[in-house]
């Protein structure tokens, strides 16, 4: 379960720019979330500070009971690596390396490695065929699938996504979508989602709008 | 964090672009070119510093013989004793062991004469007798010389010339080049001559002259063990013996044995002081080569930030970074340092076949310098090298670590 409370983040660019305004949330496990609003409305931070990649000028954030706001690098790596897992618009997967290994990358991180879970993950996002392919000779859309897969290599119990689908056409963004969740569903995995098109975020069970700072629930 | 996935991954992500398949891009070229910048830099810092190492062992070591082969691997100056005195040391001692007295002398051969440093030696054995002298010798003491000062005198082996000694003999006497050697260095070439004691001794006893009085036979002992004059170790080990059996024979409470290194203490003091020397500015010069592993370092990340952001992202910890980094550092050190080694050993076998570097010889007779790479020396440059890249990169693994995740990856960098 993810809680926050009178949550604020400034950037200070220049001049002072106040992106999150005393924001709370709750969030259930297991429950999938869509954060909708227009470019530069502060999403992308507020998911950021919920997972751990950056920290809030104030407030509190609890991810299962424990207060994770005030905590060091090296204990929010810990928490990144094993409790949460992150899909980019850009898969940003390691070239040299073949799709199982980039999959296999975050569990040699707690000195695993996990070949069957890894080859599980990719028939599960579909791509058992291709695992020994490089990133290059996967299309746009595999890429993606194959950093869900990377992402979910240590279980993690809840799983961020920053615009997954906004490099890709329309189809295969559904399919992501679809793709994303099935395993919240399957795997009663919390999914927490940034997103700017709203008939995507139609398909989340919950879905918060944020602007000028404000978050409000959507009905 | 160290395990060989992560060494794969670091070789692969250093060197394998093109291999991986994908289209040469900017990110590839730029980190290709620094790279390899950064490899040959440290190839060369490197592979200076061992090439200077090698060819100042290497002319130690030759002069260490040179002077050895006249001065002897161990020295002890007795203080004028009898002839018997020396002959029961020598007895007790398994390997060679000459005595030996010093005096200044004139030579005078066909083009000019020459003032020099005598030294009469005579070797203990049961050959050394008058009696077995052959005819020849016996009518003329021998004498070894020096190549310059044979060449000044314009004398070769095998011909006669007219020694005097003053203060020792009185008026001159015809003595045979036996020998022309060469030690290494001009001083010990051009001045110095050693006179067979015992054709000295045995021509002045058939001729019916005598030496002038002296405090006693002779001034010391030159010993002849089989150690090379370059093992410290084991001439100090035979110093410790031979001081023992000193004190004991000759009743000497402090026997001094000097090696031939340390009978020219000054000569390879200086010549110390000036490898440490260059050590040091060319070990400075090798840390400031390895700036560019840094260099390299920074262009690696800033070119793929994005990609290792994320997996700092993804729960990569910043000392998981560091050592990621360190070991990025590492590969390029232990290859950079490699790559030296191999083109100073190759540099110097070429200098050595062609004779290329050729010393004053007005200083030091050496035909051309031989290169000595002795193993302990040139590990200790080759990890200089790594640890070098290492120290630079732990610079470089310290700074990008602290680069937050959200500054790479988020949409306001």
């Amino acid at each position: 379960m993810i809680k926050v409370e009178g949550l604020f983040k400034n950037y200070k660019t220049g001049v002072v720019e106040h992106v999150l305004r005393g924001i709370d949330l709750e969030i259930d496990s297991g429950e999938s979330v869509a954060l909708l609003g227009p470019s530069g409305s502060g999403k992308s931070t507020l998911l950021n500070c919920l997972g751990l990649l950056d920290s809030p000028d104030k407030g509190k954030i609890f991810l299962h009971g424990q207060e994770v706001s005030r905590l060091s690098e090296k204990e929010r790596a810990r928490i990144r690596l094993t409790e949460l897992g992150f899909v980019f618009q850009f898969h940003h997967l390691i070239p040299e390396l073949s799709a199982l290994e980039n999959v296999l990358l975050p569990a040699s991180l707690l000195g695993q490695k996990p070949t069957e879970r890894a080859k599980h993950l990719m028939q599960r996002v579909g791509l058992e065929e291709k695992a020994h392919k490089s990133p290059a000779q996967l299309s746009g859309g595999e890429q993606q699938r194959v950093a869900i897969a990377r992402a979910l290599i240590n279980g993690p119990r809840i799983l961020f996504t920053d615009e997954a689908t906004g490099n890709l056409d329309r189809e295969k963004a559904l399919e992501i979508l679809e793709l994303l969740l099935e395993i919240n569903r399957e795997q009663k995995m919390t999914l927490v989602s940034v997103t700017h098109d709203s008939t995507l975020a139609m398909r989340y069970e919950t879905k918060y709008s944020l602007q000028n700072g404000i978050l409000k629930k959507c009905s | 964090m160290l395990t060989k996935e992560w060494w794969l991954l670091t070789y692969k992500w250093l060197f394998g672009q093109k291999k991986a398949g994908q289209e040469i891009r900017k990110a590839s070229y730029l980190m290709g070119a620094s790279l390899w910048v950064a490899l040959i830099s440290g190839a060369l810092g490197v592979g200076a510093l061992s090439f200077v190492r090698a060819l100042v062992t290497g002319f130690e070591t030759q002069l260490a013989l040179g002077v050895s082969d006249f001065f002897g691997p161990l020295s002890y100056k007795s203080g004028w004793r009898s002839e018997k005195e020396h002959e029961l040391l020598a007895q007790k001692i398994s390997y060679p062991v000459e005595s030996y007295w010093q005096g200044q002398g004139l030579l005078v051969g066909p083009k000019t004469g020459r003032g020099v440093m005598l030294e009469g030696r005579r070797m203990w054995g049961a050959s050394q007798q008058c009696s077995n002298l052959n005819n020849n010798t016996n009518e003329i003491p021998l004498l070894t010389i020096g190549q310059n000062l044979a060449e000044s005198l314009g004398v070769q082996a095998g011909q006669n010339l007219k020694i005097l000694l003053p203060g020792l003999l009185k008026g001159s006497l015809n003595v045979k080049v036996n020998a022309i050697k060469s030690f290494g260095l001009q001083e010990l070439d051009a001045r110095r001559v050693i006179l067979d004691d015992l054709s000295l001794r045995c021509y002045l006893k058939a001729s019916g002259k005598t030496l002038m009085e002296r405090p006693g036979d002779y001034l010391g002992l030159r010993f002849y063990p089989k150690i090379s004059p370059n093992d410290e170790v084991a001439l100090m080990s035979e110093v410790s013996v031979l001081q023992k059996l000193i004190k004991e024979t000759l009743r000497d409470a402090q026997p001094l044995v000097k090696t031939s290194k340390e009978q020219n203490r000054n000569f390879f003091k200086g010549l110390g002081f000036d490898r440490a020397v260059l050590s040091v500015v060319l070990g400075f010069l090798t840390l400031a080569a390895c700036l560019n592993v840094a260099a390299a370092l920074f262009v690696i990340f800033f070119e793929r930030d994005k990609d290792m952001m994320t997996l700092r992202a993804l729960g990569m910890s910043p000392l998981q970074m560091r050592r990621w980094i360190l070991i990025q550092g590492f590969m390029i050190g232990l290859l950079g340092s490699s790559l030296g080694m191999i083109g100073s050993g190759a540099a110097a076998l070429l200098f050595e076949k062609g004779k290329l570097i050729r010393l004053p010889p007005e200083v030091y007779n050496l035909d051309h310098l031989v290169f000595s790479f002795s193993w302990p020396e040139q590990l200790g440059v080759y990890l200089f090298g790594v640890a070098s890249a290492l120290f630079i990169s732990w610079g470089v693994a310290y700074l990008l670590s602290r680069m937050k995740i959200v500054e790479v990856l988020g949409h306001r960098r």
